[in-house]
């Protein structure tokens, strides 16, 4: 890239900018209708689950109601369906945008998409009717795996179609590199985990390493990366300042690619595993703080000075909660390394509590936040209310902080019942009712914000926003949301 | 080279290097551990277990156990699994070796169910307990699994296999509650979850 031609100026570039995003309408709105549905299935199937939890016999006695059938369809609504297809949609607008081209072979992301959708039900539904491969967060049967796989292909080709014809003249950003990345590891710890543990299964002795590899790692190298993506994209975008520190962003994305795979096999102390495999772990799980430390540090200056910005704007205030949350769960999981804390709480509640902060707190409340700022650009209208977008907001935050207190006091007195052998199980699980029932509560609050959600989400599907211009803000600013120029 | 392949080299390398450590050396130790052979009692640990316990280990995988059970028994040091009696030893790595698909889990909302074939060795006590677990432990929250089972009605003689019910968990007058296929592969699964034999490198302690 030795001759650099000047790069457009402001007024070309808004205008080759919203040519962009008029090219990724298609695609981005039907992934994104798909990540809508999928949160309503997740919601509904989550809500059945956790009250299952504490009243056992509701829809007892129906095989494909069965707590542990629904628990996965669960499981994989909220991650596959929603996390997922709403991270495509996410991925495609931003590498556009990061590219500065327009979008290339649209068809091939539409398939791709109905794809994902098809092989998804199909396997929920499988798992439903007694299909499940019993593996966490591989529960869906073989055939649905493989239709998964076809369509991420997909995905990955358009991925690099696009790359190519990128505009090599513009430097790199630092959430390119995070997008990339995730595209090329997710699908390598997929296929690698789904081929050892499913289609040619290796011995039982090796078959928890890797499943508990596969397991943390989707979450850390699939979801992270994306949601460190797009905050590192939307904080400088609405508060329009560069990033705080451009050496730091790069430090933090490559000390975060070395020790992201070393990590997952934490919470296997005592188990039955070569004790090296779990100690290189938890150095892994300590040594992540360096890469959490560095985003926080960088994400927070950057913020710093525009705080009533994250009061006005629906877009900073849900990203920079996602932001928060990442920086407490990757701390919590760096504590649950150590086998002090595993000897009482492995195998408790707090691991709920754990994956619930990553999904929710933190990747579902950056990939709200970027819903909200994508739609507007795609649709051509303004949010219709900003009083549903508060409302969505206050029910997410109650909902999380709620589910967080139940189960982390609940897991800590489980823990303390689990290492004393006197208390019988019977007193530990009459100890647990409470918190599963708070638990509960806190899932008809996330419900309410789902649906509030996916309520104004089908009002701007129907152009039923306001008009474009002026972007809905939750409370007056004198800062309007605007384009950057930097980037 | 210029920047861009440096940079794709270096994804993939730094997470190459990861998945190597964490997945493909601890394949290459322990991945084909062969069973133990006692040279005084020339028993071969661990067992082999029946074909009908390796098929109940699909039922336990579609009926989603694996979320509120574990079996892993942690040394002692490391909790309170031996003193809560859920086995006599640790589990080692070679105890998963006859089976299919291993069910590790992550929560104990239930109890470890390493050993539940030496707690429980009784394919009538595991049948009713899954029938309805509150037939047992009125305490429990454990789901029922009675669609695992049939009520039909008596015909001649009552069947030896028929579920012992009592109360109001008593099919009517007249009918029987009797396992299918599914339900006597997950019994034939648990009862042989017995980890109470001795291997080199994990003896039973002295009693």
């Amino acid at each position: 890239m030795s001759t650099t031609p000047s790069i457009p100026a402001d007024s070309e570039a808004t205008a080759e900018r919203i040519a962009i995003d008029h090219s990724t309408r298609g695609p981005v709105l039907i992934f994104f209708i798909s990540a809508v549905v999928w949160l309503l299935a997740a919601t509904f199937f989550g809500i059945i689950d956790s009250f299952k939890q504490h009243n056992p016999e509701f829809l007892g006695h129906v095989s494909w109601l069965t707590y542990g059938r629904i628990h996965a369809a669960y499981l994989n609504a909220l991650t596959l369906g929603w996390g997922t297809t709403g991270s495509f949609g996410v991925i495609i607008w931003l590498l556009a945008r990061l590219d500065h081209a327009r979008l290339r072979i649209r068809s091939v992301l539409v398939l791709s998409c109905w794809l994902w959708n098809i092989g998804l039900g199909l396997g929920i539904l499988g798992v439903l009717g007694g299909l499940s491969t019993g593996i966490e967060f591989l529960e869906l049967p073989g055939f649905a795996a493989v239709i998964l796989f076809v369509s991420y292909s997909l995905m990955a080709v358009w991925g690099v179609v696009n790359f190519a014809a990128r505009d090599v003249r513009r430097p790199l950003f630092i959430s390119q590199l995070y997008l990339l990345a995730a595209l090329f590891w997710f699908p390598w710890a997929y296929g690698s985990a789904q081929f050892l543990l499913h289609f040619s299964p290796v011995q039982g002795s090796i078959q928890g390493i890797v499943a508990s590899w596969y397991a943390h790692n989707f979450l850390t190298l699939w979801f992270t990366p994306i949601g460190l993506a797009a905050a590192y994209y939307f904080i400088p975008k609405v508060t329009g300042k560069p990033i705080y520190s451009y050496s730091l962003a790069n430090i933090g994305f490559w000390t975060f690619a070395l020790f992201v795979g070393w990590n997952g096999a934490y919470y296997l102390t005592g188990g039955p595993y070569p004790v090296w495999v779990v100690t290189a772990s938890i150095v892994a799980a300590v040594l992540m703080l360096i890469p959490v430390s560095v985003v926080a540090i960088n994400h927070h200056m950057t913020v710093k000075g525009s705080f009533a910005l994250v009061h006005s704007s629906p877009t900073l205030r849900f990203v920079v909660f996602g932001a928060i949350a990442y920086t407490v769960a990757s701390v919590q999981e760096a504590l649950m390394g150590f086998r002090t804390y595993g000897k009482f709480f492995d195998y408790t509640l707090i691991s709920v509590a754990h994956v619930h902060l990553v999904i929710y707190g933190f990747f579902s409340m950056i990939l709200f936040g970027a819903i909200y700022y994508i739609m507007p650009r795609l649709i051509g209208c303004e949010w219709r209310s900003a009083m549903l977008i508060r409302l969505h907001f206050a029910a997410s935050f109650f909902g999380i902080l709620l589910m967080m207190a139940v189960l982390h006091v609940g897991g800590v007195r489980q823990g303390i019942d689990l290492s004393d052998a006197t208390v019988t199980f019977e007193q530990v699980t009459a100890h647990a009712m409470f918190c599963l029932t708070g638990r509960t509560a806190a899932m008809m609050l996330l419900t309410l914000a789902n649906f509030v959600f996916a309520y104004h989400f089908v009002l701007m599907l129907l152009h039923l926003g306001l008009p474009a211009g002026k972007p809905t803000l939750l409370s007056e600013s004198p800062a309007v949301e605007k384009e950057a120029a930097t980037l | 080279m210029n920047r861009l392949s440096v940079l794709f080299v270096g994804i993939f390398t730094s997470f190459l290097i990861g998945w190597i450590a964490m997945v493909r050396v601890p394949l290459g130790q322990i991945g084909r551990l062969q069973p133990d052979v006692n040279e005084e009692t020339g028993d071969i640990f661990p067992p082999t277990p029946s074909g009908l316990a390796i098929a109940g280990e699909k039922v336990y995988a579609a009926n989603g156990c694996v979320y509120c059970h574990t079996q892993i028994v942690r040394p002692e040091e490391e909790g309170s699994d031996i003193a809560r009696k859920w086995g006599d030893r640790r589990t080692v790595a070679r105890d998963y070796i006859r089976q299919t698909i291993t069910f590790p889990g992550t929560q104990r909302i239930g109890p470890d169910l390493t050993n539940v074939g030496v707690r429980y060795n009784d394919a009538k006590w595991q049948h009713q307990h899954l029938y309805n677990p509150r037939s047992i432990n009125a305490w429990s929250r454990m789901p029922s699994f009675d669609y695992l089972y049939v009520t039909r009605k008596i015909v001649g003689q009552k069947s030896d296999e028929a579920l012992d019910l009592k109360g109001e968990f008593a099919p009517p007058a007249g009918y029987e509650v009797v396992p299918t296929t599914e339900a006597r592969e997950l019994v034939a699964y648990l009862l042989s979850l017995n980890r109470n034999y001795p291997l080199k490198e994990a003896p039973l302690p002295e009693k």
